[in-house]
């Protein structure tokens, strides 16, 4: 009895000790697993334009709005701050330096828009745009209030990282050495990107479960209420008075969206509907209650939410069409060079996806004699190389790509043989995996015997017991190795890394 | 040793990021009507709140959207008409001004009575010198959203009816701007 207890006892202790540990491996896992920093910079370049405008438009009215005896007097706003820890530089400057300090602010904002000197500008953007907002307390509205949340998280995380002067003044220097700037990881982007996430989650939740307490927004009037307010709207929408129905059921769906943005964001199924409807919703606030700013800075804001790997695949397409329509020649990866330290928008996009311009360029056909040297040897650490996964089955395609993807190993992956071939023979390969389900056994040994002609890269094939026999001529393949199924996705991922590891050749990172 | 200090990193910062969602999540939780508990967690985060921008309530139209406010301005002319005017009106561009007037309008009601007698004197004074003048007349102009039943039977949104004016006072600033000549004579 009394061990059984003790069993029990230990049992139960395990059990917690093992939960704790998981708690706290996915709190840490939440908030310091390292990011791509490139949604930030996108944040960072849309959000500094929106400060820089905003800064821009005040320069219209600025000594009416900000003058010792403007529209709201410098004391008058001093006295409301009495004994408040309100910070805004304003409130120590005189109207002498009104319009010095200004110009001053409008160009650091350019400088953090453009991502120079970000480290700096971004701290003194977020300190401008309080500073401003707290200046004018009457003016503001829930434009300045996002924009002071974007900036703070900007200057947390290194929004200057990616889309960024800074970072092209990196590849500049980087190149000069003759290495190529590989895309980054930080642990504080991934605390910036969840505090913006979490922010707008608050955000959303709060300004729902307010509206339940206005009557007007369970009988559902207040959505037309806002339609038909005269001072907001820049399109007459009297119309939906004979579809009352329409606004009514907007206010419904309004509410629910926000209640229910703080949960169903998290499901991944879901997040692309709940971000739609949000870019939906604000856009409709730009375009019919001429809130564009607002609308606006809501919408970048949820570019927290994306998945920077699909954005670079996007920018990385982009470029490839503007080098498309404008007859630009790639730069070659290993060409210092050539590497461009201008700033346009190709330049700019050029920097948040290295890992495309590298495959767009391709291995250079005669590398310079100065940088072929440093190349060779520093590519190992300064190149992102990749694994190349054939797998008919989209389940498990998907299944492998996010599986590597989980445990940062880079990878392509692609239905067919073909492209398998293709794949090699273009991009920075370093090691091929082909799950031989629904495939021709002798295609599978033609394909291995084609990728060792071109390269000497470590082939892993997955394959049934029963199939083993049809897969003989593999073994006249070098560096071919057979990985019976079913083994898991560790043992894939083990497996493949002990062929990287015996490799001659640079291997990724894969366990 | 470097496990430990990074340990203890971890747990700070933690500690930091987890005062920081408590913040951000109370302070719009405590807008009125709110228990004493929530009242109690707001007074806690309000000077970090303040300190960084983030004293908001995110209500927006909430709880129910209400009539919008504008402010009339009427400045008397010497043996001709007053030069009458409001604002926010749909002259000013860009939007974003337009909207920064309109919030001069809507948000002065939300401050308290001493500062909104400063803001309205400020804004006399803002729209007397700009039609050189030293007194001006403001109105407080309540504008209803017209409701469904009212378009529907051939109503307009800028019917009459649905304005409410409302006089803030007379203001004259001869008698400041003469005291202000006599002090700058005196030196």
């Amino acid at each position: 009895m009394l061990q059984a207890r003790g069993l029990l006892r230990s049992s139960g202790v395990v059990w917690l000790r093992q939960y704790i540990n998981g708690c706290l491996e996915a709190w840490v896992k939440f908030w310091f697993e390292p990011a791509d920093p490139l949604m930030l910079g996108i944040i960072r370049l849309l959000g500094g334009w929106m400060l820089f405008y905003n800064l821009a438009v005040w320069t219209l009215d600025l000594e009416a709005f900000f003058g010792d005896n403007g529209l709201q007097p410098l004391h008058a706003v001093k006295a409301l701050y009495v004994n408040r820890p309100i910070f805004s530089f304003w409130l120590w400057t005189g109207d002498q330096y009104l319009w010095p300090m200004h110009i001053a602010c409008l160009a650091i904002s350019a400088m953090f828009c453009l991502g120079f000197a970000t480290r700096v500008t971004s701290i003194l953007s977020f300190l401008i745009t309080i500073s401003y907002s707290q200046r004018v307390p009457i003016a503001n509205f829930g434009f300045d209030q996002i924009l002071g949340m974007l900036c703070l998280y900007l200057s947390i995380g290194p929004s200057g990282a990616a889309v960024s002067v800074d970072s092209l003044i990196r590849r500049w220097w980087l190149g000069r050495k003759g290495l190529v700037d590989a895309p980054r990881k930080f642990a504080s982007a991934r605390v910036a990107m969840r505090l913006i996430q979490l922010h707008l989650c608050t955000i959303y939740f709060w300004a729902g479960f307010a509206k339940l307490k206005g009557p007007s927004w369970w009988t559902g009037e207040a959505m037309w209420r806002v339609i038909a307010n005269e001072e907001y709207q820049t399109m007459d929408l009297t119309w939906m008075a004979w579809v009352p129905w329409l606004p009514f059921l907007i206010a419904h769906v309004t509410i629910a969206w926000e209640i229910f943005f703080i949960v169903l964001i998290w499901n991944p199924r879901l997040r692309p509907l709940m971000l739609l409807m949000g870019v939906a919703m604000h856009f409709g606030i730009g375009a019919f209650l001429g809130m564009w700013t607002f609308g606006l800075i809501m919408a970048f804001a949820y570019l927290a939410f994306s998945d920077p790997d699909l954005w670079r695949h996007r920018l990385a397409l982009f470029v490839r069409w503007m080098r498309g329509q404008s007859h630009v020649s790639p730069v070659p990866a290993f060409d210092a060079a050539n590497v461009s330290s201008g700033v346009g928008v190709e330049d700019l996009l050029e920097a948040a996806v290295p890992t495309m311009i590298s495959e767009a360029a391709e291995l250079p056909q005669s590398p310079s004699p100065a940088t072929a040297k440093t190349s060779a040897v520093l590519n190992y650490s300064a190149t992102v190389f990749e694994v190349c996964v054939v797998a008919v089955v989209a389940s498990e395609r998907s299944t492998l790509r996010r599986y590597f993807r989980d445990h940062q190993v880079p990878c392509r992956i692609v239905p067919d043989l073909n492209s398998g071939l293709d794949v090699v023979s273009r991009y920075r390969i370093s090691a091929v995996v082909i799950n031989t389900t629904q495939l021709v056994p002798a295609s599978v040994v033609d394909f291995a015997a084609d990728v060792a002609d071109l390269t000497s890269l470590p082939i892993l094939v997955l394959s049934i017991a029963s199939q083993q026999s049809q897969f003989e001529g593999l073994g006249a393949v070098p560096r071919v190795e057979v990985l019976d199924l079913p083994a898991s996705l560790r043992d894939i991922r083990v497996k493949l890394q002990s062929m990287c590891d015996s490799a001659e050749s640079p291997s990724p990172r894969v366990c | 040793m470097l496990k430990l200090l990074k340990k203890c990193g971890y747990l700070v910062v933690s500690l930091m990021l987890g005062f920081h969602v408590f913040a951000v999540f109370i302070s719009p939780a405590a807008m009125p009507p709110a228990s004493p508990l929530l009242m109690d967690g707001y007074r806690l985060a309000l000077p970090y709140n303040e300190l960084l921008f983030l004293n908001h309530g995110y209500h927006y139209f909430a709880p129910d959207p209400g009539a919008s406010t504008l402010i009339s301005y009427s400045v008397p002319r010497a043996g001709d008409a007053p030069v009458v005017g409001r604002f926010p009106n749909l002259s000013i561009h860009p939007r974003l001004l337009y909207h920064r007037y309109f919030m001069l309008a809507e948000n002065l009601w939300a401050f308290d009575d001493e500062t909104q007698a400063e803001i309205q004197k400020a804004y006399a004074r803002h729209f007397s010198a700009l039609h050189d003048s030293s007194s001006v007349t403001l109105n407080r102009i309540s504008h209803e959203p017209s409701s469904i039943l009212r378009i529907q039977a051939g109503g307009k949104l800028d019917d009459p009816e649905t304005f409410e004016v409302e006089t803030i006072g007379a203001f004259d600033f001869s008698t400041e701007a003469s005291q202000q000549s006599s002090v700058a004579q005196s030196f």
